[in-house]
Formats: structure tokens, C-alpha cells, sequence
């Protein structure tokens, strides 16, 4: 009787357990990159990748996990850090990293990801997530914002090429608001979306936030032309009855609904947002384009850099070969092609782009296009003082569109609150 | 020997003596789990906030140290401060005072044998366990500017022109506080409806035999009996709406500028976009303690005269 208890207790553990040393590997992602995504395809993309990279590797288990939207996935894997809790590998927002860097357990990739791999990889790609030499997190999406406008719209104001200069932007802008239409809107609520598409202006006039050293320098000389040119630009819009001082409540998700009506002519939104457009309003596939802002004095505004990343945390070599495997795999050109044109991401390396969905979409290679011929780009600068100066500068914008405030006053406010900061972040 | 005096008895008493003790005291170790879960799950990260509050923890560092009374300091000065604080108080107020006058305004009529009172009652619920952001959500989709806003739709109809509900403070405010009431209301229905039913008939058919008016009866028999649920519908009102952050951030995220921005949005913002942790919890711990005082008043102002703990 016993032997027989024994022997189904031997079976049935052999059944309940996985396949004979499988090593399990914690992954965490936010909720729309993952299975659970509320975006059909990318839920798709990530399920059926997953299920496929399991079947190629059965000595590997995944377990994924999801992390809270925005920010907040900062804090729960630096809370998760502090108490020996972190995944053995995650999909990062790559502003992230050079905080994770520091918390000493994300591990460097270079020994795991060999040097033939990087070719054809973006530089700044690879650049922005490089700190002390080495590379901690492998890029993978990245993004463009601009203005977004339709060119059936454009044509029936009797304008065949999207604005290049400054004139031409103005013209376009008198048609419009002629026919009816509000020019463009801009995001004006205190979010960090406000300052994703101010800073891009900013660089374009010659600006930058912080020195070498990390310390904010927006407020001095040069750059706080660039700045007082930015707010200045925004409010002689209004003045110009080219934007509305109604979007100082909105984001970019607000301002698509204006878009979809045709009451906009153009609006300041992401590349990343365009599938959800898509989504929203069908019609509108094969009859959006995009240009960046141009500036009063010729220039226009400057790419930004920054998307979504692959970090492992794993320290044993076991797990970090399994997480490697996973990064690889997903990042893998014809693996990652569903990703990001599930998610309507813009790819970092040129086997992506040279997928059919990249290859044979107008609209992508002009982002592409973008990126190659703009003469900066650059990433958010990954300082402690970054999100207190993000905040600085869109809270001004509110009272700057409708006049409350000039941009000299901007510039200064924002600085008092940012040098408040930083005197507090440089005594610790 | 006084024991002997009386067998019987003093047998018994010995005998129950262990049991009685049980009795008197086991349902502490009924509750202990709750307690203790209750407590870890609330107390405990109230008190670690308060201590974060001194410190200078910020998610951009590896590192904090102690600080004292800076944040503390810091946020006294904070030149937004009065607008915040007006902000909060505004909306604290008009939320809780349109909750439980409409709360009660619903009981009353709940309370009567109307037609389709059963099916009310028990839609009446639906808006308390829609989450707070689909809530927003839906009041920003019902006060889009643009023409697909339903609100916009409506009044183009009626041949007015379209407008941009958010850009104005007041709109805004008004806009948010509906949503927090739509919301909270059906609470209010809840606990005043329970409140009224437990009213004895007795006490009105002796106001109506003194010649009591409707008015009267709401004022003199109605309305002192229920206290003691106002008072919990009160408190869970105040506090609830002092820590809102859902509707707030997804509906205005506090603009226009900082026009509806209140005390529970600043945490967020602190804590989650500048990622100054410490600033958060100590503007988390000034709202905690303008909880426990308003708490400590509503219980003073509003305890019934034959409480016994008065």
C-alpha cells in the first residue's frame, strides 16, 4: 500500500513539475506591452512571441508580470530593488535606466550582446543607454513627436506639401483658420507630454537644459533666448488666433478628437499615438502626415530620442543567460517588426526598418527620414533634476498661452523652481 | 471557610471560572487577525510616511538622509500653497455638502412607497463601483471640447455654440466636483436610506397627533435621529474626497494652470512625475492630520446629546 502511495506521489510531482531543470524567469512589463495590452494587436504580438520563444526554449519558464503605467513603474522597481525583489529582466522606459544603473543591479550587457549584433543599430541608441562605458539596456522602440495633419485637408486648402519654413507655416496656418479650422493645438496641461514636444522646439532654436555635469543651465545666456523664443512663439500663436489657449487642459490624448472632426488642421502629437488614431478613426489610415514645427528664424524643431528598452537584472549566471535568450529573441528583427508596428513604434536599427510594414509605409520612412537628416538629436537628459525641470516647464506653459505670463517671467519662474531643487539635491 | 458557607455556588463559580474568562476575552482573538492586517495594511504605511516626511528621499537617489522639519518648512513657503489650499477647500466642501444633501434628498424620497422604488434602490448603487477613472474618463468624453463631446453635441442641437468646458477655473472645478458627487451620492442613498428605516413610526404619528409640519417632522424627528449615520456619512465623505486623486488627475490633472489642482493631486504629482518622495508623504501626513481634526470636530459637533461616551 505504501509503495503504491510513494509511487503516485513520485508521478504526480514528475507531472506538476515543469520540464527537468527549467529555469524560471520573472518578466516584468507594464500593462500595454504585454499579453494584457488593451491594443488587440500588440496583446497578440506579445502572446503569441511569448508563447513561440517558450516552444523554442522549454528549459525556460516565463513568468511575466505586470508593472503600473508611467512613473510609477519607477518606483515599484526601485521599491522592488530595495527589498531583493527585482525581475530577472524587464521592459524599461529608457529615462529609467540611468536611475536603475545606479541602484548597482541592473547588469551590463556588453559581454552578453556581441559587437556584429550592434551594427546597424542607432548610435544614439546605443549611446543613451551606455554610462561609465558600458551598454545596461538594449533599446528597442523609439518615438517621434510633431504635428500630425491630413493631407486631403491640406489639399483642399489648396496646399500640396506640408509646411517647410516658418512663411510657409504661416500661410498654411492663415488657410486654415480662413476655412475655419483651429491651425494647430499644441498639449498645454502640466504633464510631461507638454514638455516632450517644448523641449524639441528649444533644441531647435539652440538650447540646452543642463551642462556636462548635469547642472540646469535653461535660464543662462543662449539658452534662455531659446526658451523665451519657445514660450514667446506659443503666445504669438494665440495672438495670431493660431492656437487656442483652451488646450492648456490637454494632452495629447485630448487634442486627437479635434483631429478626427476636422476642426484642427494639424495637431502636436507621438508617432507611437498613431495606431490608437488608427484605431479611433479608421479613415484616417493612408490620410495622416507629419511635419516638424518650423521655427521663426529657419530652423525646426529637433528630434527627440527615448523609447522603450530591455534591462535584465539577473546576477546569476544561469538567469541571465535565460534572460539574454529572451532579449534576443525578442529583439530579434523579424520578431521585433511586430512589436513596434503593432504598437506603431518607430524601429532603432536598419533590419527593422527594412521591414515591409517600415519598408512600404510612406509615413514611417519620413519619420526615418527625420531622424537621419535632423542635424540634432538628442534624448532627455538623465539627471536627477530632469522630472523638476519637465514639471517647471509645462507648468508655465498654461499661463504663458493666455497671456498671464510673459515668457521672460516663464523663464524665471521656472528657474526659481528648479534651482530650489537643485540646491536641495546638491546638499544631500 | 466563608466558601464552605455556600458549596453550591462557590463550586460553580470556580468551575466557570476559566470558560467566563474565555467568554469575556476570546473575541480578541476572533478580531486579532483583522486588526493586525487592518493595521499593517493602513497604520503601518501611515506612520512610514510620516517618517519618509522627514527624510530627504527622493526616487532620482540612491540615498536619503534625515532632514528634520524641511519638507515641512518647505511646503509652508510653497508660493502655490494658498491656491492648493483654497482649491481643496472648495472642492472638500461643495463635494461633501452636495453628497449628503442629495444622499438625503434621494432616502427621503427612496423611503416613500413610490412607483419603481425597488428598481432605483438598486441602480442607485451603480455609479459607487464604477472605478474613479472610468468616471473621469466618461465625464471628459461628456465635456470634450471638441464636437464630439456629448455636452457640446447637446447644446449645438439647441443652437448654441460649442465651448471648451475645461479651460475655464470655474467650469472646471464644477465640472470635477459633479463627477466626485455623481460618484459619492449613491453612499450617501445608502447609509441615509438605512438610517431612516430604522426611525420608529411611533415618533411621527406623535409629531403629526402635536400637529407637526413635514417640515417640522424632517427638522425635529427626522433629521436628530439621523445623526449618528450622518456623522459616519460625513466623516467617510471628507475623508474620502481629501484623498481623492483619480478624478482629479484624469479629468483636469489640475489645470487650467493650477486652477483645480487640490492637496491629494500634489501628492501624486510630488511623488510620481518629480519623484520627490518625501515632499509627497509630507504633504500625505498634513492631510492625514486635517483628517483626524475634522474627524475629532465632526464627532464633537455632531454626537447625539444621549450618547453615553459624550
Amino acid at each position: 500500500m505504501l509503495t503504491k502511495w510513494v509511487t503516485a506521489a513520485a508521478v504526480s510531482g514528475l507531472l506538476l513539475a515543469g520540464p527537468a531543470g527549467a529555469v524560471e524567469l520573472k518578466v516584468w512589463a507594464k500593462t500595454e506591452l504585454s499579453p494584457a495590452a488593451a491594443l488587440g494587436p500588440v496583446a497578440t504580438a506579445f502572446t503569441d512571441l511569448y508563447d513561440k520563444f517558450q516552444k523554442e526554449n522549454p528549459d525556460i519558464t516565463l513568468k511575466y508580470e505586470m508593472l503600473p503605467g508611467g512613473t510609477e513603474a519607477l518606483s515599484s522597481l526601485l521599491t522592488a530593488a530595495s527589498a531583493g525583489n527585482l525581475p530577472d529582466v524587464a521592459i524599461l522606459d529608457s529615462f529609467w535606466v540611468a536611475r536603475l544603473v545606479e541602484t548597482g543591479y541592473l547588469q551590463p550587457l556588453d559581454a552578453l550582446w556581441p559587437e556584429a549584433e550592434r551594427q546597424g543599430v542607432l548610435p544614439a541608441a546605443i549611446d543613451s543607454m551606455t554610462f561609465d562605458g558600458k551598454i545596461y539596456a538594449v533599446m528597442f522602440s523609439n518615438a517621434w513627436r510633431g504635428l500630425f495633419y491630413r493631407p486631403s485637408q491640406m489639399h483642399a486648402l489648396g496646399i500640396d506639401t506640408a509646411p517647410d519654413d516658418w512663411d510657409s507655416f504661416l500661410a498654411f496656418a492663415e488657410k486654415a483658420k480662413a476655412a475655419g479650422m483651429m491651425p494647430i493645438m499644441v498639449p498645454g496641461a502640466d504633464t510631461e507630454v507638454t514638455t516632450l514636444h517644448l523641449i524639441p522646439a528649444f533644441w531647435g532654436f539652440g538650447g540646452d537644459l543642463v551642462d556636462d555635469a548635469g547642472k540646469p543651465i535653461f535660464f543662462e545666456g543662449k539658452n534662455r533666448e531659446a526658451l523665451e523664443k519657445v514660450y514667446g512663439l506659443y503666445r504669438d500663436l494665440v495672438t495670431r488666433g493660431f492656437l487656442s489657449t483652451d488646450v492648456a487642459t490637454m494632452d495629447e490624448k485630448a487634442l486627437r478628437p479635434f483631429f478626427y472632426t476636422g476642426e484642427t488642421a494639424a495637431i502636436a502629437n507621438s508617432s507611437s499615438g498613431l495606431e490608437q488614431m488608427y484605431s479611433d478613426a479608421p479613415q484616417l489610415k493612408g490620410d495622416i502626415d507629419a511635419f516638424p514645427l518650423p521655427l521663426p528664424g529657419g530652423g525646426k524643431a529637433a528630434p527627440m530620442m527615448g523609447g522603450q528598452t530591455w534591462g535584465i537584472f539577473a546576477a546569476d549566471d544561469e538567469h541571465k543567460q535565460a534572460a539574454w535568450k529572451l532579449v534576443s529573441f525578442m529583439t530579434a528583427p523579424e520578431n521585433l517588426s511586430q512589436i513596434d508596428a503593432a504598437k506603431g513604434y518607430l524601429p532603432v536599427n536598419d533590419a527593422v526598418w527594412a521591414q515591409p510594414f517600415y519598408a512600404d509605409d510612406p509615413l514611417m520612412q519620413q519619420f526615418k527620414a527625420i531622424f537621419a537628416t535632423a542635424s540634432v538629436v538628442k534624448t532627455r537628459p538623465p539627471v536627477p533634476i530632469y522630472p523638476t525641470t519637465s514639471s517647471a516647464l509645462s507648468q508655465q506653459v498654461a499661463d504663458v498661452l493666455t497671456g498671464k505670463l510673459t515668457p521672460a517671467a516663464a523663464v524665471d519662474s521656472a528657474r526659481d523652481i528648479v534651482m530650489a531643487e537643485y540646491a536641495r539635491q546638491t546638499a544631500r | 471557610m466563608r466558601l464552605a458557607a455556600t458549596p453550591g455556588g462557590s463550586q460553580m463559580h470556580r468551575r466557570h471560572r476559566p470558560s467566563a474568562v474565555l467568554s469575556r476575552h476570546q473575541y480578541l482573538f476572533f478580531i486579532a487577525p483583522a486588526v493586525i492586517i487592518v493595521l499593517g495594511l493602513t497604520a503601518y504605511p501611515a506612520l512610514y510616511g510620516v517618517l519618509v516626511s522627514f527624510t530627504n528621499l527622493n526616487f532620482g537617489y540612491a540615498t536619503s538622509k534625515f532632514v528634520g522639519f524641511d519638507n515641512y518648512v518647505r511646503l509652508a513657503t510653497w508660493p502655490a500653497l494658498p491656491q492648493v489650499l483654497f482649491n481643496t477647500v472648495i472642492f472638500v466642501s461643495c463635494v461633501v455638502a452636495l453628497q449628503l444633501g442629495i444622499g438625503l434628498l434621494a432616502a427621503l424620497l427612496l423611503n416613500k412607497a413610490v412607483f419603481g422604488r425597488g428598481l432605483v434602490r438598486s441602480i442607485a448603487i451603480l455609479p459607487w463601483v464604477i472605478p474613479g477613472i472610468i468616471i473621469a474618463l466618461m465625464f471628459q468624453q461628456l465635456f470634450s471640447g471638441s464636437r464630439l463631446g456629448i455636452m457640446n453635441t447637446v447644446i449645438e442641437t439647441l443652437g448654441f455654440q460649442s465651448r471648451s468646458w475645461f479651460s475655464d477655473p470655474v467650469q472646471a472645478m464644477i465640472i470635477m466636483i459633479l463627477a466626485v458627487v455623481w460618484r459619492g451620492v449613491p453612499l450617501s442613498i445608502i447609509l441615509q436610506l438605512g438610517g431612516l428605516q430604522t426611525i420608529a413610526k411611533e415618533l411621527y404619528e406623535a409629531a403629526a397627533i402635536d400637529g407637526a409640519s413635514r417640515w417640522q417632522m424632517l427638522r425635529y424627528v427626522t433629521i436628530p435621529s439621523l445623526k449618528p449615520i450622518l456623522l459616519i456619512n460625513v466623516i467617510m465623505a471628507t475623508s474620502g474626497t481629501l484623498n481623492h486623486v483619480d478624478i482629479p488627475l484624469a479629468l483636469t490633472g489640475g489645470g487650467p494652470g493650477r486652477a483645480t489642482e487640490v492637496l491629494a493631486l500634489s501628492i501624486y504629482k510630488q511623488g510620481f512625475e518629480v519623484l520627490d518622495a518625501a515632499y509627497a508623504s509630507t504633504i500625505a501626513t498634513v492631510i492625514l492630520v486635517v483628517n483626524l481634526v475634522l474627524t475629532i470636530v465632526y464627532l464633537r459637533v455632531l454626537r447625539t446629546k444621549d450618547d453615553p461616551a459624550r
